[in-house]
């Protein structure tokens, strides 16, 4: 499966493959997720959130939420946005506390 | 400025230079429009091996097409009814082509343009044009319009200067077709190249080293200069550009529009002309700005600036 994040301006977005392992386990999160009502759009600059595609929707994580053609997802926990972090590519590891200080408490 | 791009080869990249000219352009231009009925959508016609048609297209966001002209299109002796105009403004066209470019395009590296690829274009047209004969069609008149979306500015940091902002005009960007493809860079020197242009790329001098240093050379490499150092009218539309870097990760471009106020294109999303905080910019160098939270410098970039 097919993950970009979405953070650059200037450069190509950071994109890798998960294995199927670890497809799976995206879409059994992804699954479990509850419908939820609050979305709070990505800034124009930064951490703008994760992009994978599940069953030909495409998704966004993004702030404890994720976002498809149809609905939005409840993620509180910050499921899917963890999961996606703990397999960021190791180039860009770096990043990871720049994306992670945006995963404050949902209000 | 219009790029154009003579469809004919199979394996190695077509032909392609820049009329970079306004008044060349707006010739060309005009000259399309008065031969409207050779004009076509590109891909419209001949579509097999050799000579297809010369491809014409605009490549800035705020330059208008002459009434009735698309901001692409294609004309050759293949696609339209009236074959003897289609091919003549093909043969015009071709002629332009430079044996020396001055805009170096990457393309360049394996089709260089000179006298023999000209003929051959010339020579190839014309077997294509055997092909598809057929009997003429109506001829149309008027000139183009000169260009109400630029206007030229003195620099309020540097009054010897002077550069040209443009009308704000997000949709040019905001489109299926445009908007994945082409980045900060890309809407700041405002050439949509469809490459998610990097700075110095076009000339073998790009960098992965996010730093203000790095990026303003590989970016001078292009043809940047920096602001104060004032170009030449010949230089025209000459742009304002502000570059800001996420130290060790990204930079980011604006450029200075109509209005007073600045816009910019983060990645491959919208385009727009409102910070992080939604509030228009003004100033980037105040401006919030996420993580790129160095401000680099201002910077011109001229009619010969090359990215890609």
């Amino acid at each position: 499966m097919r993950v970009e994040l979405d953070v650059f301006s200037g450069r190509p977005n950071p994109v890798w493959q998960l294995d199927a392992q670890a497809a799976a386990a995206l879409v059994a999160l992804h699954d479990v997720l509850a419908a939820g009502t609050a979305w709070e759009a990505p800034p124009a600059l930064g951490y703008r959130g994760f992009l994978y595609t599940i069953r030909s929707d495409g998704c966004r994580a993004h702030h404890g939420a994720v976002r498809t053609a149809q609905t939005i997802l409840a993620d509180p926990g910050y499921s899917i946005e963890r999961f996606l972090i703990a397999r960021l590519p190791h180039d860009w590891i770096g990043l990871v506390p720049m994306i992670e200080g945006t995963l404050r408490p949902r209000e | 400025m219009l790029r154009i791009e003579v469809d004919m080869f199979s394996g190695r990249p077509n032909p392609v230079w820049m009329i970079t000219e306004e008044e060349a352009a707006r010739k060309l231009l005009g000259a399309a429009r008065e031969m409207r009925a050779a004009v076509t959508k590109t891909g419209a016609g001949y579509n097999g091996l050799g000579f297809r048609e010369v491809r014409v297209e605009n490549i800035l966001d705020d330059v208008r097409a002459p009434r009735g002209l698309p901001q692409k299109f294609a004309v050759g002796p293949t696609g339209k009814e009236n074959l003897d105009a289609a091919g003549e403004l093909a043969r015009l066209l071709i002629e332009t082509m430079p044996l020396r470019s001055e805009v170096r395009l990457v393309e360049h590296a394996v089709t260089p343009l000179d006298e023999k690829l000209r003929e051959t274009a010339l020579e190839w047209m014309q077997v294509t044009a055997r092909l598809m004969r057929k009997p003429p069609g109506p001829p149309p008149p008027p000139p183009p319009p000169s260009n109400p979306l630029i206007t030229t500015i003195p620099d309020s940091k540097c009054s010897q200067c002077q550069y040209e902002v443009s009308q704000y005009n997000p949709a040019f960007w905001n489109n299926p077709a445009t908007q994945p493809y082409n980045n900060c860079y890309n809407y700041a020197r405002n050439w949509r190249t469809n490459t998610f242009a990097q700075p110095g790329r076009a000339h073998g001098a790009g960098t992965s080293i996010m730093a203000c240093n790095t990026v303003t050379a590989a970016a001078m490499a292009d043809g940047l200069k920096k602001r104060c150092n004032c170009l030449p009218q010949s230089e025209y539309p000459r742009r304002l550009m502000a570059l800001v870097i996420a130290p060790g990760y990204d930079y980011h471009w604006y450029r200075h529009q109509r209005g007073g106020f600045w816009g910019h294109k983060p990645g491959s999303t919208a385009a727009r002309n409102y910070d992080s905080n939604g509030v228009l910019i003004t100033d980037p160098q105040t401006c919030a700005r996420g993580p790129y939270t160095n401000f680099c410098d201002f910077f011109y970039a001229g009619k010969s600036v090359v990215i890609n």
